[in-house]
C-alpha cells in the first residue's frame, strides 16, 4: 500500500487492487472490535454485582437478531405505585438538573485550596507577586480598600454596608417581582418599596453601582406592586367598565407571566449582573404597561381606552418587536369590549338584549334622542355621536358603522322575517371584528368578508325567491340549528370527559394560565433576550402593515360588506314596502308647491277677494262653497281657526286624490281613502312673541306665517324625513307661501292706473314675477329635479339588480345616503332662495321690497285711488321701492360675481334685459 | 275653485278653429270622442275643469258655446267625430240660417235678435262654474258673423260680467294679398273698435302670416283653411297649457294677462310657435334640432310670428312670455337668455323693466311628440300697430270711394249715418298712437290727462 494511493484517491493506477480499507481488517466482519470483558476484575471491583451470568448481562445485544417488542418475562418492580408525577415530567426534571452548577457549588466550598504557579514548583520560597490592580485582588480587597478610604477623614467616600450577596440577590429578585423581603419592605403609604439597610451594597461593588441597581429594581418592584394594586382595585370597583377590566386582565396576565418566566430563570441568577440582565426586558414591559395604566386612569369609556391604547401602540411602532407584540396584544384585549359593542350594533354578534344608548352603553357612539317627552313613541330615534368613535376608526367608517346599525334596527323592527334581521349565527358565518397586524391576516379578513357576503346573498336571494313570505327564512330551522349546535358541543364535551383518563385531574394544573392566552405565551417566550425565537411571528415582523393602518385593514372590509348588504336590503324596503318615493314626492307637491292645482287652490282660498267670506257674521249664513279667507280684502285679522278650517277644507285631500301619486299608491294603501300619507294637513305654526306680533297685521308680508303644513312621517320613514329636514321644508313652505301671495297681489293690482302708480304697478309686477319664477324654477324645481333624477337612478339600478339576481352590485347607497342627499338638496334650495342664515341681510332687503309692494296694493285698494294724497303716498312708496330694488340688484350682482356655483346671476338677468336698472355708483 | 273659462265660438272661422281646439284638448287630456276618460289616462295632475265640466254621467263636456248665423260649419261639428262631447244646448244657429253675408253690420244687428237666447246660454254656463275666471272668444274679424256678432257679444259680456276677463283669439284678414272678402277693411275696423274697447287681451292671428307659415312649413302653395286653423288651435292649446297643467306661476288667466299687458290699452298680443312639424300639421316633416336656445331664438324671428308687421327701428317688445314644453331646465333657459341678450335679438321698451319670462310646463303625456322641446311665444310688441295702420289705410281707400256702403247703410247701426265708421277709425288710431307712444321713454311719465278715449271702463274698483 503506497502512500500515493492515499494521496490521490482519484488515480486509476492499480484500480484492480482491493481498497486499503479491505486490507486493514480483512479478518473482521464487524465494524467494532468485540467486547472483551475482564470479568474477574469486574467481579473484584464490584463485589455486590450479581454473580450469575455477568457475562451475558453485560454483553451488547445481537443487533442482527434484535427485535422490538415486549420484553418477555419482565416482572413489575416491587413497590411501584401510581405516581402523581408523570414519567415524562420526572425524566425532564432529571434531565434539567444542573449538574455543573452542583459541581461548582461543591468546589467553591473548598476555599482554602491553594493555587500554585509553575514558579513555585521551580523555586522553593517563591512568593507570588501581587497584582497591582485592585480589580484583580478580589472582592475582599475592594471592600477593604473602600473601608480604609472611608475611614480616612475628609474623603467623601461611603463604604456602605456590605450585604451578603446571595441574600441581596434573592432580595432584589423578590423586589423585582414586587415582593417584600428582609432588605426591602413595601411602604403602603408611599406606595413604594424602601430599603431597610441604608447604603447596602454587594461585596465587590461600590455603593453607587449597587444602589443604582437597587434603585432600578425598586422602581420595577414598585411598578409591579402598583399594577397589582390597579388590578385589584379594578376588580373590586363597582364603577369599572369592561374596557378597564380588560386592561386589568391583561395586566394581571402580564404580571403572572412575568413572574412565571422569571421564576424559571431564578436559579441562573447569582450576581447583580445576572439580575440586571434577567430583568431588563421585564422592566421595559412593566414600565410600558405602567405608563399605559397611568394614561388610562382618566379614561371613562371603552372606546376612550381603546383609542388611547391604539395611540400608545402607534408610538411603539419603532420599538423592538417583542415589546410591540405585547402592546398590540394588550390593545386587542383592551379594545375588545368596544369591538364587541360594535359587533352587536352592526349585527355580527347577537344582540344580548340591552338597548343601545342606555345605561352602560350610554357613553357609546350611538345614543338616542334625549326627548323624554316622547317616550311614548315606540320608535327609537338613534343619534350618532361622532365624538365617541375612537380615533382609529376613520370618520367615514364611524358614520358607516352607525348607519349600518340603524338600518339594521329598522330591518329588525319592521321586517323581522328578513334574513338580515336574524340574529347572526354561524350558519351565515357572521364574522367578528378583530385586530390584525400582518398582511396574511388582513388577507384572511378580506376572504372572510367575501365568504360572509356570499352566504348572506344566498340567503337574500332565497328569501326574495320565496316571495318575501313572512317567517320564511328558516326562522324555525335556525333556532333548531342553534340548539343542535349547542347540544352537539355539550355532547362532545361529555365524550371528551369520558375519553380522557380520570387521572388527568389528579395532575397539577399546567403552569400556564390558559392555553389560549396569547399574551401569556408572548411574555413567556419573549421576556428574555436569549429567547430570540421570533420565527413563528416572522411574517408579522417583516413588512407588517403600519399600525396606523391596522384598524382600517382589520375592520373596514367587514364593515363595508355589512354596510353594503344592509343598505341594499333596507333601501329596497324603504322604496318598496314603505313607499319612500311617494312620501318624498308628496313633500315636493305640497311643501314645495310642485302641485299647481294645490298652489292655485290654496292661493284662491286664501286671497281671492271674490270668494265668499269665511267670517262669521251675525245673521248671515255662510255660503257652503267657494269660501276664502280673503287676505288683503278684509279688516279682521287673524282669522279664527274655524275660518281656516272652512277655507282650507278639502284642498289637500282633493289635490292628493287628483294627483298621479294617488294612483301610484292606490295598491299599497291601507289607511282610509281620505287619509293622506303621513296625515298631511294644515296646521298653525308655533310662533315666538315677536313673530306673533307680525302676524297680526293682515297687510304685512308675515300675515300668513302662522300657516304651515303638518306632516308626520310614518314609522320607518322618519329616518329619512327627519325633523331637521321637515324644518327646512317648513322654512321653504313659509317662503313660497309669502311669494304666492305676492304673485296673487301683483296679478290683481288695478290695471287702469296712470302716472306714478302705473310705473309702480309695472315695476312691482315685474319684480315679483321674475323673483318668483327664479325662486321656484331655479331655486326649487331644478334643485329637486336633480335629487329626483338621482332617486330615479337608484330605483332603476335596484330594479336592474333584482332582474339579474344581484345584491349590492350596482347600488351601494343606503338610506342614510338618501337622507343626506335630501338634506343637501334642501340646503341648496335654501341657499338659492336666499334663506340661509348668512344671507339674512339680502333676504331682509327682499322682504322690505315685498312689503312695499303689499303696502302699495293696500293703498290702491283702500282709498279712492285718485287725488293728491294718493299720488303723494304712492310717490313716497315708489321712491322707497325703487331705491331698494336698485340696491337689491346691486347686491345680487355682487353675489353673482363672488361665489361660484351661484345662480343669482340668473335672477339678475331675469330682472332686467333692457338696462333699465343702471348699476349704482 | 278651478278658475273656469267659457269659450265662445262665433262664425265659421271661430267654430272651425274651435272644433280643432276641442279635439286637441281632448287628445291632450285623454278624453275620448264621447267625453269619457280613456283607459290610459291615469297620469293626473292636469286640470280639466278649467275648460270642461263633468256631466252627471261623469263625461267631460266643453264649456263652449257655439254660435253661427248659418248652419254649415256647425252642422259639420254636429256630425263630426267629436259631436258627442258638446252640450247640445250650447249650439246656437240662427233659425233663418242665412248668415251675415260678410257684413259686420248684419252680424251686429242679428246680435240684437239672438241676444236673449245667447245670453241665456252664457248665463247658464257662468252659473255652472264655481269661480269663473273669464271668457275666451274665437272668431275672425273679416267676415260678418264672427266680426259683427262677436263685436256685439263683446259689448254685452263687458256689461254683464264687468269683472271677468275677456280674451279673444281673433283671426285678422290677410292685409297684404287680396282676400275673398272685399269689405274686410270695413268689418275689421268696426270689430277692432270692440277689441280695443271691450276685450282685456286679444291674441292676433293674421291670416296672411298663417298662410305664409303654413306654406313655408308645409311646403304647399295654397294652404287650406283647415291647415291654417290647425295652426291656430295649436297656438290656443299651447297658450292655455299653463292653465291646464298648472304650476306655481302663471296658473290663471289673470296672471298671464297681467304679465303680458302692463298698460291695459296695449293688449294686442302676437304669437310664434315652433316647431311646426308632423306632430302639429300633417305634411311637415322637417328635421330640426330642438334645443331650448334654438326654440327661443326661433320664437323671436319675425318670420315665425303669426302676424305680418312692418316694424320700424323703434319697435320694441313690451313683454314676452315664452311657454316652453318638454325637456327644458332653468339652466338651458338661462343660457339662452344670455345668448339672446348678447346678440340683441330682442329690443325692449325703454320705460320700464322688461325681460323674457319663461314658463316651463308639462307636456301632455298622451300625445307622443318627436320634439324634445317646443315653445310658444306670447308677445306684446309695438310693431303690431303697423298691422292696424294697414287696416286703417285699406279702410281709408275703400271709404274714399264710398265703395260697398249700401249694404251697411241698410242695417240699424248705420241707420243714422256712418258715424260709427268714424268713431271706430278714431278708436283704432288712438290705439295705434298708444303703441307708438309706448316706444318712447317718457310713455308713462308724459301728460297723464290725455287718457285714451273709451277703452274698457276704468277699472279702479279695488280688486285685492
Amino acid at each position: 500500500m503506497e502512500i500515493r494511493d492515499l494521496d490521490d484517491p482519484f488515480t486509476s493506477i492499480g484500480l484492480w487492487r482491493p481498497s486499503i480499507f479491505s486490507i486493514l481488517k480483512p479478518e473482521s466482519s464487524e465494524l467494532f472490535t468485540p467486547l472483551e470483558l475482564d470479568i474477574p476484575s469486574i467481579k473484584i471491583q464490584n463485589p455486590y454485582a450479581p454473580h450469575i451470568s455477568l457475562e451475558d448481562d453485560l454483553k451488547l445485544p445481537d443487533l442482527e437478531t434484535f427485535e422490538f417488542g415486549p420484553l418477555e418475562d419482565l416482572s413489575a418492580p416491587e413497590g411501584s405505585a401510581i405516581s402523581s408525577v408523570s414519567e415524562d415530567q420526572t425524566s425532564k426534571d432529571e434531565y434539567e438538573e444542573d449538574i455543573w452548577g452542583l459541581a461548582i457549588q461543591k468546589d467553591s466550598a473548598k476555599e482554602d485550596v491553594k493555587y500554585h504557579t509553575w514558579e513555585s514548583f521551580l523555586k522553593p520560597g517563591f512568593v507570588e507577586p501581587r497584582s497591582p490592580y485592585v480589580s484583580e485582588a478580589g472582592a475582599g480587597a475592594f471592600d477593604a480598600t473602600l473601608q480604609s478610604w472611608a475611614e480616612q477623614k475628609g474623603k467623601p467616600v461611603d463604604a456602605g454596608n456590605v450585604i451578603e450577596s446571595t441574600t441581596l440577590v434573592n432580595s432584589l429578585f423578590a423586589l423585582g417581582l414586587g415582593r417584600s423581603s428582609v432588605i426591602f419592605g413595601y411602604d403602603v403609604k408611599k406606595k413604594t418599596f424602601i430599603q431597610r439597610i441604608k447604603g447596602g451594597r454587594m461585596s465587590g461593588c461600590s455603593v453607587e453601582s449597587s444602589q443604582g441597581i437597587i434603585a432600578d429594581m425598586t422602581t420595577c418592584g414598585t411598578m409591579v406592586a402598583r399594577l397589582r394594586d390597579f388590578v385589584e382595585r379594578t376588580y373590586a370597583s363597582r364603577s369599572s367598565f369592561p374596557g378597564r377590566v380588560a386592561l386589568a386582565n391583561a395586566v394581571s396576565s402580564v404580571l403572572s407571566a412575568l413572574e412565571m418566566q422569571l421564576s424559571e430563570h431564578r436559579t441562573q441568577i447569582h450576581s447583580l449582573l445576572h439580575l440586571q440582565q434577567a430583568y431588563s426586558r421585564p422592566r421595559r414591559i412593566l414600565s410600558e404597561l405602567y405608563e399605559v395604566v397611568q394614561l388610562m386612569r382618566t379614561a371613562t369609556s371603552n372606546e376612550e381606552m381603546a383609542a388611547m391604547m391604539f395611540k400608545r401602540c402607534q408610538h411603539c411602532e419603532q420599538e423592538p418587536d417583542w415589546l410591540r407584540f405585547i402592546l398590540l396584544e394588550v390593545l386587542k384585549r383592551v379594545s375588545s369590549p368596544w369591538l364587541e359593542l360594535v359587533e352587536q350594533w352592526v349585527g355580527f354578534r347577537p344582540d344580548i338584549g340591552f338597548t343601545f344608548g342606555h345605561g352602560e352603553q350610554g357613553n357609546s357612539f350611538v345614543g338616542w334622542e334625549n326627548d323624554e317627552k316622547d317616550t311614548s313613541t315606540r320608535e327609537v330615534e338613534y343619534i350618532f355621536r361622532p365624538e365617541r368613535v375612537p380615533e382609529f376608526i376613520s370618520p367615514e367608517d364611524g358614520q358607516m358603522m352607525y348607519e349600518v346599525g340603524r338600518s339594521l334596527r329598522f330591518l329588525r323592527s319592521h321586517h323581522p322575517d328578513h334574513p338580515i334581521s336574524q340574529q347572526p349565527h354561524e350558519s351565515v358565518g357572521a364574522p367578528s371584528l378583530q385586530w390584525k397586524f400582518s398582511w396574511r391576516d388582513v388577507d384572511d379578513v378580506v376572504k372572510k368578508a367575501e365568504a360572509y357576503e356570499r352566504s348572506l346573498k344566498d340567503a337574500l336571494n332565497q328569501w326574495s325567491q320565496q316571495g318575501e313570505q313572512p317567517a320564511s327564512f328558516q326562522a324555525e330551522p335556525k333556532s333548531l340549528v342553534n340548539i343542535k349546535g349547542k347540544g352537539k358541543a355539550t355532547m362532545d364535551a361529555v365524550d371528551f370527559l369520558q375519553l380522557e383518563p380520570i387521572q388527568t385531574f389528579e395532575h397539577l394544573p399546567p403552569p400556564v394560565a390558559s392555553p389560549s392566552d396569547e399574551l401569556y405565551g408572548l411574555i413567556v417566550s419573549h421576556a428574555q433576550e436569549d429567547a430570540s425565537s421570533l420565527d413563528s411571528t416572522s411574517d408579522t415582523v417583516t413588512f407588517a402593515p403600519p399600525i396606523s393602518l391596522a384598524s382600517l385593514l382589520s375592520f373596514t372590509p367587514l364593515l363595508a360588506t355589512q354596510a353594503r348588504l344592509v343598505n341594499a336590503a333596507s333601501i329596497r324596503l324603504f322604496f318598496r314596502a314603505h313607499s319612500l318615493r311617494t312620501h318624498l314626492d308628496l313633500q315636493r307637491s305640497f311643501h314645495l308647491f310642485r302641485d299647481g292645482v294645490f298652489a292655485a287652490r290654496l292661493t284662491s282660498a286664501l286671497f281671492d277677494p271674490e270668494a265668499s267670506t269665511t267670517e262669521h257674521r251675525r245673521g248671515v249664513l255662510r255660503a257652503a262653497t267657494n269660501m276664502g279667507l280673503k287676505v288683503g280684502a278684509r279688516s279682521t285679522w287673524p282669522p279664527a281657526s274655524s275660518e281656516l278650517r272652512l277655507a282650507l277644507m278639502g284642498i289637500l285631500g282633493d289635490c292628493y286624490q287628483a294627483s298621479p301619486l294617488f294612483r301610484a299608491t292606490r295598491s299599497s294603501r291601507t289607511t282610509a281613502e281620505s287619509d293622506l300619507p303621513g296625515n298631511f294637513s294644515f296646521a298653525v305654526r308655533n310662533l315666538s312673541d315677536a313673530e306673533a306680533e307680525k302676524v297680526l297685521d293682515p297687510h304685512s308680508l308675515y300675515a300668513l306665517d302662522f300657516l304651515r303644513l303638518q306632516y308626520a312621517p310614518p314609522s320607518p320613514l322618519g329616518t329619512v324625513l327627519t325633523p331637521v329636514i321637515l324644518d327646512k321644508l317648513d322654512v321653504l313652505f313659509k317662503f313660497l307661501l309669502r311669494l304666492a301671495r305676492l304673485q296673487f297681489v301683483v296679478a290683481h293690482l288695478p290695471r287702469h292706473v296712470r302716472g306714478r302708480a302705473a310705473q309702480f304697478r309695472i315695476q312691482a309686477h315685474h319684480f315679483v314675477t321674475r323673483t318668483g319664477s327664479y325662486f321656484v324654477d331655479t331655486g326649487v324645481a331644478e334643485t329637486w329635479d336633480g335629487f329626483a333624477a338621482w332617486l330615479g337612478g337608484v330605483e332603476s339600478a335596484l330594479r336592474a339588480e333584482d332582474e339579474s339576481g344581484e345584491v349590492a352590485e350596482r347600488v351601494s347607497e343606503g338610506i342614510e345616503d338618501v337622507r343626506r342627499r335630501l338634506e343637501l338638496c334642501l340646503d341648496r334650495m335654501l341657499f338659492a332662495c336666499l334663506l340661509r342664515q348668512r344671507q339674512r341681510q339680502v333676504m331682509q332687503l327682499l322682504e322690505d321690497i315685498y312689503a312695499s309692494v303689499l303696502r302699495f296694493a293696500q293703498a290702491c285698494n283702500e282709498t279712492e285711488a285718485v287725488g293728491k294724497v294718493f299720488e303723494e303716498r304712492i310717490g313716497a312708496l315708489h321712491g322707497e321701492f325703487e331705491g331698494r330694488v336698485g340696491l337689491f340688484l346691486e347686491v345680487c350682482r355682487g353675489l353673482g360675481a363672488s361665489a361660484e356655483e351661484n345662480t343669482v346671476e340668473r335672477l339678475v338677468l331675469a330682472l332686467e334685459m333692457n338696462g333699465v336698472y343702471v348699476p349704482l355708483r | 275653485m278651478p278658475r273656469e273659462i267659457i269659450t265662445i265660438q262665433a262664425g265659421q272661422c271661430g267654430n272651425s278653429v274651435g272644433s280643432q281646439f276641442w279635439q286637441q284638448l281632448c287628445q291632450e287630456h285623454g278624453i275620448n270622442q264621447d267625453g269619457n276618460l280613456e283607459e290610459f289616462a291615469t297620469e293626473g295632475g292636469d286640470r280639466k275643469d278649467v275648460f270642461f265640466y263633468q256631466s252627471d254621467d261623469t263625461r267631460y263636456i266643453p264649456r263652449a258655446i257655439l254660435l253661427d248665423l248659418e248652419p254649415r260649419v256647425i252642422n259639420g261639428i254636429q256630425t263630426g267625430a267629436y259631436k258627442n262631447i258638446y252640450n247640445p244646448e250650447n249650439f246656437y244657429v240662427h233659425k233663418d240660417g242665412t248668415g251675415a253675408g260678410n257684413n259686420w253690420a248684419a252680424g251686429y244687428s242679428m246680435g240684437e235678435q239672438v241676444h236673449e237666447d245667447v245670453m241665456d246660454m252664457i248665463d247658464r254656463e257662468a252659473d255652472g262654474s264655481d269661480s269663473l275666471e273669464g271668457f275666451m272668444m274665437l272668431h275672425s274679424i273679416a267676415g260678418g258673423t264672427g266680426s259683427g256678432l262677436g263685436s256685439f257679444l263683446l259689448e254685452r259680456l263687458n256689461d254683464r260680467f264687468p269683472k271677468k276677463l275677456i280674451q279673444t283669439y281673433s283671426v285678422f284678414p290677410d292685409t297684404q294679398n287680396a282676400g275673398d272678402v272685399v269689405v274686410h277693411p270695413y268689418n275689421s275696423l268696426l270689430a277692432m273698435r270692440r277689441l280695443t274697447q271691450n276685450a282685456d287681451s286679444v291674441v292676433v292671428l293674421d291670416n296672411g302670416a298663417l298662410s305664409r307659415i303654413a306654406a313655408d312649413r308645409l311646403h304647399v302653395q295654397e294652404p287650406s283653411f283647415q291647415q291654417t286653423n290647425q295652426l291656430v288651435s295649436t297656438v290656443m292649446s299651447a297658450s292655455t297649457t299653463t292653465l291646464r297643467y298648472p304650476g306655481y306661476m302663471h296658473n290663471d288667466l289673470v296672471g298671464i294677462v297681467a304679465s303680458l299687458i302692463p298698460t291695459p290699452r296695449c293688449h294686442f298680443l302676437m304669437t310664434s310657435y315652433t316647431p311646426f312639424t308632423g306632430d302639429n300639421v300633417e305634411q311637415a316633416k322637417t328635421v330640426r334640432k330642438t334645443t331650448v336656445l334654438d326654440v327661443m331664438r326661433r320664437l323671436l324671428q319675425p318670420k315665425n310670428r303669426m302676424v305680418s308687421t312692418n316694424p320700424s327701428k323703434k319697435s320694441c317688445y313690451i313683454s314676452i312670455l315664452n311657454i316652453i314644453q318638454g325637456e327644458a331646465d332653468p339652466t338651458d333657459v338661462h343660457k339662452s337668455l344670455l345668448r339672446i341678450r348678447e346678440r340683441q335679438l330682442a329690443t325692449f321698451i325703454p320705460w320700464g323693466p322688461a325681460s323674457i319670462q319663461v314658463a316651463l310646463t308639462r307636456k301632455s303625456p298622451y300625445i307622443p311628440s318627436s320634439h324634445r322641446v317646443s315653445g310658444l311665444m306670447l308677445a306684446n310688441h309695438t310693431g303690431i300697430a303697423t298691422l292696424f295702420r294697414r287696416i286703417v289705410a285699406q279702410y281709408d281707400r275703400l271709404r274714399r270711394r264710398n265703395a260697398f256702403l249700401e249694404q251697411y247703410k241698410r242695417e240699424a247701426v248705420f241707420a243714422e249715418g256712418l258715424g260709427e265708421f268714424d268713431e271706430a277709425r278714431q278708436v283704432v288710431m288712438d290705439c295705434v298712437q298708444e303703441y307708438e307712444d309706448a316706444e318712447n321713454a317718457d310713455y308713462l311719465t308724459r301728460d297723464v290727462s290725455g287718457a285714451g278715449a273709451g277703452e274698457k271702463g276704468p277699472d279702479l274698483v279695488p280688486q285685492v
